[in-house]
């Protein structure tokens, strides 16, 4: 018996046998939270069933093929994609510029900083309140100054197209001090002797910039263009406190409508896994083409 | 000697102590208000009414039991008020622990199938349909206090019962109204009495009250807010879902001229800009920038406190549609916690002994908030009958139809059709085709049918 335990407990002593124990936590946290949720979602989403999970009829794909048919689901991808595609590339852009000029540190980059990271710290639900407020067509600050300045009376979020627009400018507002900070820590990364060997060599600061910060940060822009094409991808709570998807459905993301379907229209759950499925394939999808760019980038 | 007097003195000891345990309960029985008092009190309410001892089966101790509801505005202080009222003055030691949240119905939806809701739940009645399996059929408050069912607005109890049993007791009625500000009229040369008795009078006081550079709109229709909407919509084109023969449901949306004919008068004052744009017109209207809106009473509290000179008065004179909503007690509740929240809603309508009809719960509600009564008692009061803006509201007391917005009240789905009513309103302003905007309606609309009452019953 004592032999036994002797060979279990030198099994387990081994590094590589160890090993397993220690990742044992977090991997049993992943299953459970993860793994298991993604195969049940998908069970679910070939179910008619409601918010109560009760009572549940298998119906196949019927799901995935009305919503294929839905104007409502297609309007919102067309929302999502055209939501990502603006949000995103102007935050980079944002992010880079404002991280290039606040790189050293000095008390009003850190200053500064502090204050474009404020919005982060703020809940979702707070920031479309108060921009609802501020922006009302009637009673809002923003609207009153932009009529003081001789532009009209603009109904910042009930006119088709331009509502898309705030709700974008909103978002920016919102996060990109997160990005700013990441690409100013890796900026700050960037050994200062080939910054030294570049103006030696005559470099300014316009193509040092571009030869020399850029390649190096390219580790962290990685990163960060991910996680914010996933997150636009995934935009809701800011859509829901601020327009609820309206005005006519031009800012309904693809969560937003999954949301509606899954909580407040019908309640049907298993239709909206059905759609929250289409979304995790679109996501997969970009991820893996990013992390094939970037591959072949750091390549 | 010295055993003997260290036995006499413990056995002082011991006495004395007993004593003074004794003293105290007796001493705790005639003056507090809770626990043990708890007895006394019941079973004096329950056997003067009832003649039935309520209380064998009740613990005399304390409490506390959880109370969800989505009473965010104003009127949400006022409900705090009474709740910590109750809480340090009801003789039963019960605590009611309120927990008011905008995201009441994602927490419902979550937490009942779960076991986890609270005992005690306001909702609006639509809910016994949506989630009747999680609520207790509540048909044992007529024996458990003094409350009787004859007391109640027959119709406001209809909203509340499922297949015969009583699954809420009517908390508020959720009536729309019209709403005009008296300045705004008086500034546009109308008079500040007279409120528009149909559509085309709306829109022509509208027009003449708007004023785009003082931020004045004659008209304040919510955008895509389907019950404020249906609330005009259906004064000539009536309910949305209607019972057909043979258990089977008509959807009334497409070809529907009184529908078309609402929608064409609503497109126009959007148009001419004599309406926001906007879906917050409460504060608007707060704001002293709109002339003539429905809404429900829980505006009038806010237009009081920001000093507007306004009338309150049924839409076109029609009775006054809406949703009644309820205290339910779900299947979380144990057996003394379900007549916990029994005792709390007895005290709602009936306050502690003596305590006069207007200074309750629901008197307060009706003539503080101005929501019009669903308890005969308090409507029949003298305070009640010489508010002046509840009497113009009055309920008509037989008419079923009278109180409900945008289906026949049996029609399972009503819940989900505030939302198509708004899409389709939203739909029309933003320039899609009347036509077609109610055939997207009349679709989403049999689809719910389908969903609610089953596949095979819809109408040909």
């Amino acid at each position: 018996m004592g032999k036994r335990i002797q060979g279990i407990r030198s099994y387990w002593n081994k590094p590589y046998h160890a090993a397993y124990l220690f990742i044992l936590p977090a991997a049993i946290l992943l299953l459970v939270f993860n793994v298991i949720p993604l195969f049940a979602s998908f069970y679910i989403s070939t179910l008619d069933i409601g918010i109560a999970i009760d009572k549940a009829t298998f119906v196949g794909l019927d799901n995935y093929i009305e919503a294929l048919h839905d104007s409502r689901f297609l309007n919102s991808i067309k929302v999502t994609i055209f939501f990502t595609a603006v949000e995103v590339p102007i935050q980079m852009v944002m992010g880079l510029v404002m991280s290039a000029l606040l790189t050293k540190n000095t008390f009003t980059n850190k200053l500064f900083r502090s204050i474009y990271f404020l919005p982060i710290i703020c809940s979702a639900t707070a920031i479309g309140i108060m921009f609802q407020i501020i922006l009302h067509s009637n009673v809002g600050i923003v609207t009153y100054w932009v009529r003081m300045l001789g532009f009209g009376k603009i109904n910042f979020l009930y006119t088709p197209g331009l509502t898309m627009g705030v709700v974008i400018a909103v978002s920016l507002w919102r996060t990109f001090g997160i990005s700013t900070i990441i690409l100013i820590s890796a900026m700050q990364n960037v050994p200062s002797d080939y910054y030294e060997a570049a103006y030696i060599d005559g470099a300014g600061k316009v193509r040092q910039f571009f030869s020399i910060t850029l390649p190096c940060i390219m580790p962290a822009f990685w990163f960060l263009l991910m996680t914010r094409v996933i997150g636009s991808l995934q935009v809701f709570d800011l859509i829901y406190t601020l327009t609820d998807g309206g005005p006519n459905f031009t800012t309904e993301t693809l969560v937003a409508y999954v949301y509606t379907k899954a909580f407040d229209r019908g309640s049907r759950m298993g239709y909206a896994t059905a759609m929250s499925e289409f979304l995790f394939v679109f996501i997969m999808i970009i991820t893996l083409i990013q992390y094939y760019v970037m591959s072949k980038t750091e390549d | 000697m010295k055993k003997k007097l260290v036995l006499f003195l413990t056995m002082t000891m011991v006495t004395a102590s007993l004593s003074a345990c004794g003293g105290k309960a007796e001493q705790t029985n005639a003056d507090a208000p809770a626990a043990e008092k708890t007895e006394v009190k019941a079973d004096e309410t329950a056997s003067e009414d009832k003649g039935a001892d309520t209380t064998a089966e009740v613990t005399a101790e304390p409490i506390t039991v959880d109370f969800w509801n989505s009473w965010t505005g104003s009127d949400g202080d006022v409900l705090v008020e009474k709740v910590n009222e109750f809480n340090s003055t009801n003789p039963w030691g019960i605590t009611i622990n309120m927990d008011i949240t905008p995201e009441f119905s994602e927490r419902l939806a979550t937490t009942l199938p779960t076991g986890d809701c609270a005992p005690l739940i306001l909702s609006g009645t639509g809910d016994r349909f949506r989630y009747g399996d999680y609520l207790l059929p509540i048909d044992d408050i007529w024996e458990n206090t003094s409350l009787a069912e004859a007391d109640f607005n027959e119709n406001a109890m209809d909203c509340c019962k499922m297949d015969g049993s009583l699954y809420a007791v009517p908390f508020q009625n959720s009536l729309y109204y019209m709403y005009w500000n008296k300045d705004l009229f008086e500034k546009a040369g109308l008079d500040p009495e007279a409120p528009p008795k149909n559509f085309d009078e709306w829109a022509e006081y509208a027009s003449k009250i708007t004023d785009p550079d003082a931020n004045v709109y004659g008209s304040g229709m919510f955008m895509s807010y389907g019950c404020h909407q249906f609330c005009l919509m259906g004064v000539e084109g009536g309910w949305a879902i209607t019972k057909a023969d043979g258990g089977k449901w008509n959807v009334n949306f497409k070809d529907n001229e009184n529908y078309k004919k609402y929608l064409e008068w609503m497109k126009e004052v959007y148009t001419k800009g004599d309406n926001p744009m906007e879906n917050e017109i409460d504060s608007m209207f707060k704001a002293g920038q709109i002339g003539i809106m429905v809404n429900g009473p829980w505006l009038a509290a806010g237009a009081d406190e920001a000093g507007i000179n306004y009338g309150m008065c049924k839409v076109f004179g029609t009775e006054p549609r809406g949703d009644v909503a309820g205290f339910f007690i779900t299947n979380s509740a144990t057996d003394e916690e379900k007549l916990a929240c029994e005792r709390f809603i007895q005290w709602w309508y009936t306050g502690n002994e003596g305590t006069a009809i207007e200074d309750t719960g629901v008197g307060v509600w009706s003539l503080k908030i101005g929501f019009p009564t669903a308890y005969n008692p308090l409507a029949e009061s003298d305070a009640y009958k010489s508010n002046e803006r509840l009497s113009a509201l009055a309920l008509d007391s037989t008419s079923k139809d009278s109180i409900w917005i945008i289906t026949d009240p049996d029609f399972k789905g009503w819940a989900e059709m505030i939302g198509t009513i708004g899409t389709l309103a939203e739909s029309v302003i933003y320039d899609t085709p009347i036509d077609e905007a109610l055939e997207a309606a009349q679709a989403e609309a049999e689809e719910l049918v389908k969903t609610y009452e089953g596949e095979d019953a819809l109408a040909q």
